[in-house]
Formats: C-alpha cells, sequence, structure tokens
C-alpha cells in the first residue's frame, strides 16, 4: 500500500512499523507532527506524551530502552542542547532495546532562533548518525536505526530538517514488528547502567571500539551508495541536499551518504580516487568537509557553498553555473537571480485575531517598559505595532535574563514574558532562583492553556493530553509559584485591559520578585466567536490607538479623515472573534458590538 | 511529463488542502508526486506557499526552480505575484479576485489587477460568489482548484476522488460542499 507522507508523518510510520512502543518529546518546529502523528494515527500501538522538555522526555526514552522497550525521542534542533545531557550518558551506557533520538533541523532560520548543526553532535556525542533525504528514507532510517541501536548497543540520532520534515511524497506501508525485547525486571547492571566514573573509565573504550564496528558496517551499508555517471565530477553530499544536487548536476557522480556519522573512510577514498574533481556539497557547517579533509583528500566545499542558510536548487545552480561547474544553455543567471516582485509588502505573521496575549503587548508598549522575553506565540510582541518584547534567545532564559537586569539593577521597571508551557519546560529552575537571592521584577506568565506557536499541545498545566483518551492532571501555575516562594502573585483575566494594567502596576510596585499570571485561552483551544464589532466611521476619528492592537481583524477603511485625511479604521468581519480588545482601547467608543443580524 | 505548480495565498486560505488534493489526485492516476510547504506561520495571516510538482518519472528534490513552473495557482491575487519569477515562459496565473487586506500597506487592488493582465496567460476567479454558491465561503479553494484543473494532468474524477478522500472525517455535508466548489469552479 502506498500513501502521501510529509517527512514526520513517514517518521511516525516508520515507528510503528519498527515495533515502537515508547515516542516522548518536546513541540518544536519543525519537528512536533512526528509526535502528534504517533497518537493520532498509531495511539494504541504506541505510548505517546509530551514531555515537559526535551531532557525529560530524553531520560524518559532511556529509562523505558533499558527496560526493553523500543523508544523515539523527538526535538527540534535546539531542543538537542536541552537533551544533550542526557544523550551523553546513554551513549556511554548503551540500551536493552532500540533508541532513536529524532532531532529536526532548521536551516533557513523558518522558525528558530538559530541555524545551529547538529551534525556536530554526532562527533561530540559519537552517536551514529543517518539523514534520510525524502520521505520513503525517513520511513526506512527509523527502522533502520531501531535495528542498528540493538545490534550496536547504541541510541542512533536521525537527522531530518525542515524540508524532509515538512515535505510530502509517496511512501510503501509495511506491517508492524513486534519488539522481541520484553523484558520482566528492570536490569541490574550496575557496571552498564550507571556512569560513576570508575565504571565510565571502562564504558569510554568500548564507546570507541564500537564506534570502530559501525565504521565497518558503514563501508557496506546500502544506504551509503556511489551513482556513477561522468567521471569528472564528483559529489559528496547527504540528506535532502541530494535530491538538489541530482536536479542540479543531472551528468555529475554521487557518493550519497545515508549515515553520516560514523563516515566510510575506504568508500569515500576510493570515490575520490576515481573522479577527476570533487565537491562536497552540505548545508550549514563543513561537517563532512572537514572530515574528509582529515582523511587528506582533496575536496572543494564550503568556499564555494556557504555556510549560511540553505542550498536550495536555485541558489546551488547560480553558484555551480558561476564556478563553470555546469553549462546550462536554457538557465540564465540573471533569471535565476531575478527576484522583480520584491517591491510587494509583506505579510508578517501577527498574534491572531482574539489572541489572549494582545491587551498585555498594548499595555508593555504603551508603558514603555524594559521586557526581557521567551519564545512562544508571544515573541511576536517583539514586532511592529508593540516592539515590546526586548530579548529573546533561548527556551526559559526571559526569567534568567530578568534576574540579571535585577542584579545589574538597571534604573527601571523591569519585567520577562513567558508562556505557559515555557515556564513548566525551563522557567522554573531560574524563577527559584530570583526567589532565594531576592531578585526584583515582573515575571509575567502568559497562560494560554496550550503549547500554542507550535500546533496547541498539551503541557502539565493543562488537564489532557496528547492521545485524547488519555487523562492528564494539571498542575496549577499559581498554586505552584507561591510554593516555590513567590509572595506577590496576581491573576488577571487577559480580556480585560483595565485589569491586567492593574495587576501589572501592583507587581511593578512590589519590592521583590513578582508574578502576575494572564489567563485566557489560545482562541484554537476555546474556539470563542462572539459576533463581530463594527466601526461606527462618524464616531471613528482615525487616531489610529485601534491599530496598536495589532489585530489581523483591525483594518483601514477606504474612508479618510476629513480634516487629518488618515484612514479610518474598518474591521474584517469574517476574521473578527469579538474579543473586545480593539472596542476597550477606543477613545470614541467608535468600536461596537452590534446585535445579531446587523453585521453584513 | 512533467508539470510544477506554485501554490500560494495566506495562512487560513486552505493552500495546503489544495495542494494535499492535487497530490493525492495525481497519485491515483499513477503519477509520482513531491510536495514542499512551508509550516509555522501558516495559521497566523502570513504568507503560505507551497510547491507541487508532479511526473509520470521519478522526481528528485519537491523545490521548483525559478522560471520552470507550469502554473501559480494562488487563493489571493497579492500572493500571486510574489513567486511571479517561479512561472515559466508560457505558464499560467491563476488568481482568486478578492484581496485579503489583513495589512496595513496593500497596494491598491487595481495595480495588482493590472500587472496580473499584463501577463500572457492568466485566469482572475471570482472565487467568493461561486464559493457562497457552493455552501460556505470556506470552499473558496476548492473552487480556485476547480478552476485550475482544466490546466493539472490529473484526471478531475481523481481530484474528486482525493476531495471526498480528504475531507471524509469532516463529515458528508463537507464532502459535498466542496465537490460542488470544486465543480462551480471548473465550469465556470
Amino acid at each position: 500500500m502506498k500513501a502521501i507522507l510529509s517527512g514526520n508523518e513517514a517518521i511516525a510510520r516508520g515507528a510503528y512499523e519498527a515495533g515502537v512502543q515508547i515516542a516522548a518529546g518536546y513541540p518544536g518546529t519543525p519537528s512536533s507532527e512526528i509526535i502528534e502523528t504517533i497518537a493520532k494515527e498509531y495511539g494504541d500501538s504506541i505510548y505517546t506524551e509530551w514531555s515537559t522538555n526535551e531532557k525529560v522526555a530524553m531520560d524518559a526514552a532511556a529509562g523505558a530502552a533499558y527496560s526493553g522497550e523500543r523508544c523515539i525521542v523527538t526535538t527540534k534542533q535546539v531542543g538537542m542542547n536541552v537533551l544533550s545531557d542526557s544523550l551523553m550518558y546513554t551513549v556511554y551506557t548503551g540500551v536493552e532495546a532500540g533508541l532513536v533520538v529524532v532531532t529536526a533541523d532548521d536551516p533557513g532560520l523558518f522558525s528558530s532562533q538559530n541555524e545551529q548543526d547538529n551534525r556536530w553532535y554526532s562527533r561530540l556525542a559519537k552517536i551514529p548518525t543517518l539523514e534520510p533525504a525524502d520521505s520513503q528514507e525517513a520511513k526506512d532510517y527509523l527502522k533502520l536505526g531501531i535495528e542498528l541501536s540493538e545490534r550496536y548497543d547504541t541510541p542512533i540520532l536521525l537527522r531530518s530538517v525542515m524540508r524532509v520534515s515538512h515535505s510530502k511524497s509517496i511512501v510503501i506501508l509495511d506491517k508492524r514488528v513486534e519488539n522481541p525485547k520484553k523484558i520482566d525486571t528492570f536490569p541490574r547492571s550496575i557496571e552498564k547502567y550507571n556512569c560513576t566514573a570508575m565504571y565510565a573509565r571502562e564504558m569510554h573504550p568500548m564507546v570507541e571500539e564500537r564506534l570502530k564496528r559501525i565504521a565497518e558496517y558503514a563501508e557496506r551499508a546500502e544506504i551509503n551508495r556511489i551513482e556513477w555517471q561522468d567521471s569528472s565530477l564528483g559529489i559528496i553530499t547527504s540528506g535532502v541536499v541530494y535530491t538538489y544536487v541530482k536536479d542540479v548536476f543531472p551528468h555529475a557522480s554521487v557518493l550519497k551518504l545515508g549515515m553520516t556519522y560514523p563516515l566510510p573512510r575506504r568508500l569515500i577514498g576510493s570515490f575520490a580516487e576515481s573522479v577527476k574533481k570533487l565537491l562536497v556539497i552540505e548545508e550549514l557547517d563543513p561537517v563532512l568537509e572537514e572530515q574528509i579533509k582529515a582523511m587528506g583528500i582533496e575536496v572543494i566545499g564550503k568556499e564555494l557553498f556557504p555556510a549560511c542558510f540553505e542550498l536550495l536548487p536555485d541558489r546551488l545552480r547560480e553558484i555551480a553555473l558561476e564556478a563553470g561547474l555546469i553549462k546550462d544553455e536554457s538557465l540564465k543567471i540573471e533569471s535565476i537571480k531575478s527576484d522583480s516582485n520584491n517591491d510587494l509588502p509583506m505579510r508578517s505573521p501577527v498574534l491572531c485575531p482574539g489572541c489572549p496575549h494582545r491587551s498585555l503587548f498594548y499595555l508593555l508598549a504603551k508603558h514603555k517598559l524594559a521586557v526581557a522575553g521567551d519564545i512562544g506565540c508571544y515573541n511576536l510582541g517583539c514586532l511592529p505595532p508593540f516592539r515590546a518584547q526586548h530579548t529573546m534567545g533561548a527556551m526559559g532564559a526571559s526569567v534568567g535574563v530578568l534576574h540579571g537586569m535585577s542584579i545589574a539593577d538597571i534604573k527601571e521597571p523591569r519585567v520577562c514574558t513567558i508562556g505557559d508551557s515555557t515556564f513548566f519546560h525551563s522557567g522554573m529552575p531560574p524563577l527559584v532562583n530570583m526567589v532565594h537571592n531576592r531578585s526584583r521584577g515582573v515575571v509575567i506568565i502568559m497562560d494560554n492553556s496550550s503549547t500554542a506557536m507550535t500546533g496547541h499541545q498539551d503541557h502539565p498545566g493543562v488537564d489532557w493530553a496528547v492521545l485524547p483518551t488519555r487523562e492528564a492532571e494539571k498542575v496549577d501555575i499559581e498554586n505552584l509559584v507561591k510554593a516555590m516562594g513567590v509572595k506577590m502573585v496576581r491573576v488577571v483575566n487577559a480580556f480585560e485591559i483595565e485589569e491586567v494594567d492593574k495587576g501589572l502596576k501592583e507587581c511593578l510596585e512590589y519590592d521583590g520578585p513578582s508574578v502576575l499570571i494572564t489567563k485566557g485561552e489560545c482562541i484554537f483551544i476555546s474556539h470563542f466567536k462572539d459576533t463581530s464589532y463594527l466601526v461606527n466611521e462618524e464616531l471613528c476619528n482615525a487616531c489610529g490607538r485601534c491599530f496598536r492592537v495589532g489585530c489581523p481583524a483591525v483594518v483601514l477603511s477606504e474612508e479618510k479623515h476629513e480634516r487629518t485625511g488618515k484612514f479610518k479604521a474598518k474591521i474584517d468581519v469574517t476574521l473578527c472573534n469579538g474579543c473586545s480588545i480593539c472596542a476597550q482601547v477606543c477613545p470614541t467608543k467608535a468600536i461596537y458590538q452590534p446585535e445579531e443580524g446587523e453585521v453584513k | 511529463m512533467k508539470y510544477d505548480v506554485i501554490l500560494s495565498g495566506v495562512g487560513g486560505q486552505g493552500v495546503l488542502s489544495v495542494g494535499a488534493v492535487v497530490a493525492l489526485g495525481a497519485m491515483k492516476d499513477g503519477l509520482e508526486v513531491k510536495q514542499s510547504e512551508v509550516h509555522g506561520m501558516a495559521q497566523r495571516g502570513g504568507a503560505v506557499v507551497a510547491h507541487l510538482r508532479i511526473s509520470d518519472k521519478p522526481i528528485a528534490s519537491d523545490l521548483i526552480g525559478r522560471g520552470t513552473a507550469s502554473v501559480i495557482l494562488s487563493m489571493e491575487p497579492l500572493e500571486s505575484l510574489r513567486y511571479l519569477d517561479y512561472l515559466a515562459d508560457g505558464g499560467i496565473l491563476i488568481t482568486s479576485s478578492e484581496p485579503l487586506r489583513n495589512i496595513p500597506d496593500y497596494p491598491d487592488i487595481e495595480v495588482i489587477l493590472s500587472r496580473i493582465e499584463a501577463l500572457p496567460r492568466y485566469r482572475v476567479v471570482e472565487a467568493s460568489a461561486l464559493a457562497k454558491e457552493a455552501g460556505s465561503s470556506k470552499t473558496k479553494n476548492m473552487v480556485m482548484l476547480g478552476a485550475a484543473s482544466l490546466h493539472l494532468p490529473v484526471k478531475p474524477e481523481s481530484l474528486r476522488d482525493a476531495i471526498r478522500e480528504i475531507f471524509t472525517v469532516k463529515g458528508e455535508k463537507i464532502v459535498d460542499i466542496n465537490l460542488k466548489a470544486f465543480n462551480l469552479g471548473r465550469e465556470k
């Protein structure tokens, strides 16, 4: 049977077919759909959870793999930094049953704070690494990963990128196999599973020896293959870039590496000897290139193919034409480069109509507060019209940065913004630190009852789980922060601007760490929809204040104000969810909610 | 045979659903298909684009090169112009006529339409009216697909089957409305 699957759906399918029993992760674009697909399609066969963060997921998977269950852990590229501490020890200990860590990297920074290349983790952690190029390979490599994990007693890294995870192609489906590794009692192999220094000393040489055996496997593995064509140009590549290379260099010989760590030295050496000119084409860092150069092989890499951003076919073609690597009479460099429509206005993402975050950012901008920010939809608060999230770097960082602003004693009031899911992920330790060290500042927890940015996943603050049939325990944030020692806590309704403003002011006045919890469900959780608001054009004085709430439903009218010549406001009734925030800020009360039926 | 489609629109307009229907329809016809999407901002009023490649031979990359797309199919006129560089000589631009003005600097619609009308091959569809006629303004995307289906190398019956298969989870009524929208777009 065949199906059209995205790379992430194919990884989920691979987990199902490989007999995986446990899948854990923390949501993050472009990785989130793996766990979601497993819960939706294979929830009867595989236990699935959104863990509080990636490290928690990794430890849980380690514990389950020690207990004889096949596991996968999913993360986006920056989540690897969070789980890496635990990745390091699992490579030392090995597993009872297969364990695959899936990282979905984000070359091109579509929705990430950096462009880190997680193939460095392969070498750092000494973890064998597979890189699929499309959905079929994504499924096949996940299954191979489980097999290799058990054969060589090591976790395996499967590295996807956005263009694999979110691209769709036809996949051949197979049946599920059952894990034969079932064990009844937890192994008491202290020398294997306890990384105390004296045992870890024994483990490290075993890891090195294991890598040699896997490198031997890599020499003959089918997933490392040479596609012979013209021998005047040879290209070593991997992952999705392989598909670009096939389009741009149809006549070149290609060594496609399905396993990018450890590398097959002899295969690479013989390929290099058989071609006149050798290129290494890889996105981001020269991870393959530097290893191949260290083998004493001459290659052209980063001097032609830059380390920043994706190497999409058009860009590759442009580089190849300019370097004289290809000749294509039908293509002119100008036509590849041309971007004649860059005069069109951009459509930047904005907080949705009915978003609970809108009121707070309107106020933070109005009061011109210094704001340390965090990761979530609310980082859109850094964009116009708010420009009110002045830092953002990593999950949970806002609270620690706020503490830093406090101990630096800057002479103005300061706050930080952090979402509910991000607070559970890594905002709790820095808040405890603020309490213990008597910091001053307002930690604003924007509680919208979901991990919204990545697609509305659950977190410990809600009573539901990724699998709808499984009940979950809700952890109350207000009680939690009080128990952590915060003495000043205010909880406000995010949809009432005056109430938010009052709570904010009370917290700002408090001499110590305070927490303001703005409660309001994400529109995709509440599905709130009330009668759309309208603008009375006679009352509208075109002051533009309603535009400062940054709602896509508040648009420019065709009508201009007679005196100022400024456009008046209008509300797009198809977008408006009736949350009333714009009406609450309108000074002339021109924005009103009509009776049902008045909306045309 | 190779046929490359650029799908564009604004988050929430159902761009990716159109891609899913065409891809499934093509698979039903025994063709190879690859589709690239950019997620993340799709629900938040941002620009959405998908590349869809259909061929009777294996397809390497799912991305379409500039100047090589057979068709640009857009749910929104401004968005139809954003990817114009991808259109091949002889390719056709098909767009809905109604602007989605959720940005303050949205250009004059007449200027946009005149740029579209300057192209050698284009089609502007009054999709909103047809979608309402079908029973829901949310089916504008299927009206647009219906209009484009006259140019796609996929059998219309395969596209209808794909619509049935994809929307069946939403109930029979939604399937019927979407099929009606597709047929209206194809016929009018």
